[in-house]
């Protein structure tokens, strides 16, 4: 069943088609709200609150067949007020190698640390390009997907992508600002 | 030509390998839970639209209907019993203005003047008072 019958149906109270909507756009949602965040945890509150506010506003989505790029643009700014509410609490946010902290196996070790620097280097990337590279690479999302759903130019999901993958592994192999920097 | 080149530089550029930043990489049941997560809270909200979607204009109607033609039924028969029972009461005393009217002719102006007496009674009428 497409997005627009999924939509119908979910404005009807079905919860059958708005889990299906959920188990379709949920790896993306989180992948945009971890663009915009940074951190797992405010990524995964934020995007778990835009679903619930996109049902609540579900009447204001005009075209039902665009479902993805109405929830994303929601996601995104779930993602931001987090952020900034964040940022207005003065907290010291819990550094992403920390989670990995604890006595844990090699393995685990070793992909939390991947993970502390990746998300390092994706701090670095101006956030369309962390949207971009995340559904990408991460989601497995097409370029066709990303720009119908982005509503954004094919070439420009390209170049993007093409830009952001570069500027990771520049930032992992220690050819980044920070690296030019230290030298 | 540097169109080309950059257009197979882009395409040349291989993809990152982002497993680490999956939050299911360590947990199988994440997104799962994430699911549950979502559709629990959402659950207040599916309801609503669903007591919404039921509210139809026939469905207020026979809602309406359902309540309104068991009242309308026990209306009836009150007001049946009531009527039954003025009937079989003996008449109480008569009121002043009924007492006056009883037992006269019903008889109306035109039905009098009707009866060919109107002239002479109107004359009669007129020489006896003047």
């Amino acid at each position: 069943m497409d997005d627009g019958a999924l939509v119908r149906r979910a404005r009807a109270g079905d919860g059958a088609a708005f889990g299906q909507l959920v188990e379709r756009y949920m790896r993306a949602a989180y992948s945009v709200a971890y663009s915009v965040t940074g951190r797992h945890e405010d990524a995964e509150d934020a995007a778990q609150e835009a679903f619930v506010v996109a049902l609540e506003r579900l009447d204001d989505c005009r075209s039902p067949d665009r479902f993805a790029g109405w929830l994303m643009t929601i996601v995104r700014n779930r993602s931001r007020n987090l952020v900034r509410r964040e940022s207005l609490r003065d907290t010291d946010p819990v550094p992403v190698s920390a989670r990995s902290a604890g006595p844990t196996p090699d393995k685990v070790t070793e992909q939390a640390e991947l993970g502390a620097k990746l998300a390092a280097a994706l701090e670095r990337l101006p956030q369309v390009q962390r949207e971009i590279v995340l559904l990408h690479d991460l989601e497995g999302w097409k370029h066709r997907e990303i720009a119908e759903r982005l509503e954004i130019p094919s070439g420009t999901v390209r170049s993007h992508l093409h830009f952001a993958r570069k500027a990771l592994r520049a930032s992992l192999h220690g050819e980044g600002p920070e690296a030019r920097e230290r030298a | 030509m540097r169109n080309d080149e950059k257009n197979i530089d882009l395409i040349e550029e291989p993809p990152m390998d982002l497993g680490s930043l999956d939050p299911a990489a360590a947990d199988d049941t994440y997104w799962a839970r994430f699911r549950f997560r979502v559709m629990t809270a959402a659950a207040d909200e599916l309801f609503r639209r669903r007591l919404i979607a039921e509210t139809t204009v026939v469905g207020v109607m026979q809602g309406w209907s359902r309540a309104l033609a068991p009242i309308a039924a026990l209306a009836a028969a009150l007001a049946g019993f009531l009527l039954f029972q003025d009937a079989t009461r003996s008449a109480g005393p008569l009121a002043l203005e009924e007492a006056l009217v009883a037992e006269l002719d019903d008889q109306t102006l035109p039905t009098f003047l009707d009866d060919g007496e109107a002239d002479d009674g109107a004359f009669q009428f007129a020489s006896e008072t003047f």
